[in-house]
């Protein structure tokens, strides 16, 4: 067994801060009665002397500009679970803890190529949903989350048991054991190590049991079963902004958090998805209630990459425009397909960066995914493939469908010449003794003319005979004229 | 210098007498009076006279090659139509901002594999260069047409991206860019002449500079007599 621990020690402020202010934040909570204490301050005031513990009159008296933010457990469970969410697509053994997510990574190390590189992994995809952790790796559970709490700000690795024990016999007495703290400093004992040494029952009489307790487990001497975090059954995830958002740039932030879960939970189910729908709850405008607007993204290559998830409902969210003010955001998946093999393995390719691949699966994936990027930014109609369709008329010869449908199979082309330009409509040409002209008299060429007549069952009957024409220019055109009616039409360039 | 003269390319280089002086240097320059050998193979054009001009013997592998038409309808799928089945065939080709409808019979006539071609009409100068950027670096697809006019750091810009992805980036842009600055390695003018044929200017490349326009033959576009034509003269023949 290896545990990974992530302690984050920044959830209460990450969890309410919007990310939108320059003014130093802190939390506050209240504390004893009603007065509010500070709880977290972040880096600007910490400099300015805003300490835990500190009432907010004083903190305000040191530094007028602070933000007080009010402690929000919902919403700190809230991305606790997203951040779970996120973590299952490195091992579907996760626990929720206190400010804590511990992960049984032992049986993912191959697939991602080593703990390095799946915690280079695991650091970006953190960083994503907008939280610093603190790692922590050990053989047990309760190890790896008493090193992730004392840890600096890389992360405290113990692979092996003996590492394991020195490496929490170091571990100073405040974070394990707050209440007895006092009285084990006055006795001398200042590490686990110190304590670890002390008479067994002695501790116990004087209230260790719980410490010992601790203690036992995180060294492996008791058993530790712990309860599975376990994903919905199916994915519709809601985050609330902390501010209304008037403009699409300001949802960023959290749809990408969105999509990170929707990545984990993808993963875990050894899922992709094929279409999922970004749902914006607006704020009601005096009585009258606007309903959500939803941005659905249909992808042509089932994908659970987080980085072409996100770039999709990026640019798809940068091309729409908000009808009302936005509080909530929900992502919901609405078509997905069992991914798993390969393309599984293609899916994590963008996690490991670097390489370059040749081979003509992954070509074929890189380009799936561009008809997605360029469908998601373009719109579906700027995107198109043609095909011949079995059909005399000139107009109904030719269909366009989306690029990301699977292409029509190919019918035999008319054995006569056809123009590679068609215009959109026929150009009624001037005429000079009879001819047309188009930058000059054109001289039709021999062989012509080629009569197209159909269409009398659908109503859009044609009746023309067509001839090849050359201009003084030396370009050919396709010219016609109708059967019943007077004058020369251009209908096409020969390319 | 004594050095020896290694065994080479044939070439003025080589038999001049500045070989010795060069000695092991030789391979690894390029004077102007010969063709550039390109790192990667060209693509044959399938116009034999037409790759004997081109250094490499054919359209560079990678990087922008720029064409200058003075409209639409000037011969450029016949001219393009050999080299873009060859490269069709083994990647996708995206073709971005046509000038008009492209035409899916006449094209599957010149034998190119419309299932391959992808069309994209941005609806702005700025999102086509997005979308030919995109396609360049996805490195999934093998090359990229793109009618427009751009300024010349973007086409550095772009250049730069099919050379990295070795993707082949036509730009067709019309006769009067020929006296702005590009940074495409060749360029070309091709205006259309009597009787199907293309003069084709090969106006920068990397090599001697060209002594006349090259007069190409294109296939032949002719109405063939089919039992259901009509079987009188055009009206417009008896009026005249």
């Amino acid at each position: 067994m290896l545990w990974l621990a992530l302690h984050l020690p920044w959830l209460p402020l990450e969890a309410v801060a919007s990310g939108a202010h320059a003014l130093p934040r802190c939390v506050m909570q209240h504390h004893a009665g009603h007065e509010r204490v500070v709880l977290l301050a972040d880096a600007a005031a910490a400099a300015a002397g805003v300490v835990p513990g500190m009432s907010l009159a004083s903190a305000l008296g040191l530094l007028p500009a602070l933000l007080p933010l009010n402690r929000d457990p919902a919403r700190e469970r809230r991305l606790l679970q997203l951040a779970a969410l996120a973590a299952s697509r490195y091992t579907p053994q996760v626990v929720i803890g206190e400010q804590l997510l511990e992960l049984e990574v032992q049986g993912s190390l191959r697939l991602f190529g080593g703990l390095q590189s799946l915690l280079r992994s695991l650091r970006r995809c953190i960083d994503a949903l907008g939280l610093q952790p603190r790692l922590g790796i050990a053989p047990t559970a309760t190890a790896a989350a008493l090193l992730a709490r004392c840890a600096a700000a890389g992360a405290a690795q113990a692979r092996t048991r003996a590492q394991m024990q020195q490496r929490l016999d170091a571990l100073p007495l405040g974070e394990a054991a707050p209440a007895l703290a006092e009285l084990l400093h006055g006795i001398g004992c200042r590490t686990l190590g110190d304590v670890r040494a002390l008479p067994r029952q002695g501790l116990r009489r004087r209230g260790g049991a719980a410490l010992l307790a601790l203690l036992d487990r995180a060294y492996g001497d008791a058993p530790d079963p712990r309860t599975w975090f376990e994903p919905p059954r199916e994915f519709a995830q809601t985050l609330e902004l902390m501010h209304r958002a008037d403009d699409t740039p300001m949802l960023d932030g959290a749809a990408m958090r969105l999509v990170q879960a929707l990545a984990g939970w993808l993963a875990c189910q050894w899922l992709g998805a094929a279409a999922f729908s970004l749902w914006l709850q607006h704020e009601t405008r005096g009585r009258r209630a606007l309903p959500p607007t939803r941005l659905r993204i249909e992808l042509g290559q089932p994908s659970r990459d987080a980085a072409q998830l996100g770039l999709l409902l990026r640019e798809r969210l940068s091309r729409c425009t908000l009808p009302a003010p936005v509080y909530a955001l929900q992502l919901r998946l609405d078509e997905a397909v069992a991914l798993s093999g390969h393309a599984a393995a293609l899916a994590f390719g963008s996690d490991r960066g670097g390489a370059r691949w040749h081979d003509a699966g992954q070509e074929q994936q890189n380009f799936l995914a561009l008809l997605d990027r360029l469908s998601a930014r373009l719109g579906a109609p700027h995107v198109q493939r043609w095909a011949v369709d079995a059909d005399h008329r000139p107009e109904q010869a030719a269909r366009a469908s989306s690029a990301t449908d699977t292409p029509a199979r190919a019918v035999a082309a008319a054995p006569q010449p056809r123009p590679s330009w068609l215009l959109p409509e026929p150009l009624r040409l001037a005429e000079q003794r009879g001819l047309p002209l188009h930058g000059g008299p054109l001289r039709l060429l021999h062989g012509g003319p080629e009569r197209i007549e159909a269409g009398w069952f659908d109503g859009a009957a044609v009746c023309r005979d067509y001839h090849v024409a050359v201009g003084p220019d030396h370009r050919l055109r396709w010219v016609f004229r109708e059967r019943h009616g007077a004058g020369w039409f251009l209908h096409g360039l020969f390319g | 210098m004594s050095s020896p003269a290694l065994p080479g390319p044939p070439g003025p280089l080589r038999d001049a007498a500045s070989a010795p002086v060069l000695g092991r240097w030789a391979d690894h320059l390029w004077a102007g009076a010969r063709f550039a050998a390109p790192s990667q193979p060209a693509v044959p054009t399938g116009y034999p006279a037409l790759d004997a001009e081109l250094p490499g013997g054919g359209w560079p592998a990678c990087g922008l090659t720029e064409l200058l038409f003075d409209a639409p309808g000037s011969g450029e799928w016949r001219l393009l139509a050999p080299a873009l089945c060859t490269l069709a065939a083994a990647r996708p080709v995206v073709c971005v901002a046509p000038p008009l409808q492209p035409y899916a019979p006449a094209l599957q006539a010149l034998g190119l594999p419309l299932q391959r071609f992808v069309w994209v009409t941005p609806p702005s100068p700025a999102d086509a260069a997005w979308a030919l950027e995109q396609a360049l670096r996805s490195g999934g697809c093998g090359a990229a047409l793109w009618w427009g006019e751009a300024s010349t750091p973007m086409l550095r810009r772009l250049h730069l991206a099919a050379r990295d992805q070795g993707c082949l980036l036509w730009v067709l842009r019309p006769l009067a860019a020929r006296r702005q600055s590009s940074p495409a390695p060749l360029r070309l003018a091709c205006t259309p002449a009597a009787q199907g044929r293309l003069l084709v200017s090969v106006f920068k490349r990397r090599g001697p500079a060209q002594a006349a326009a090259l007069p190409l033959s294109l296939p032949p576009i002719a109405l063939t007599p089919l039992d259901h034509a009509v079987a009188r003269p055009a009206p417009a023949l008896v009026a005249a």
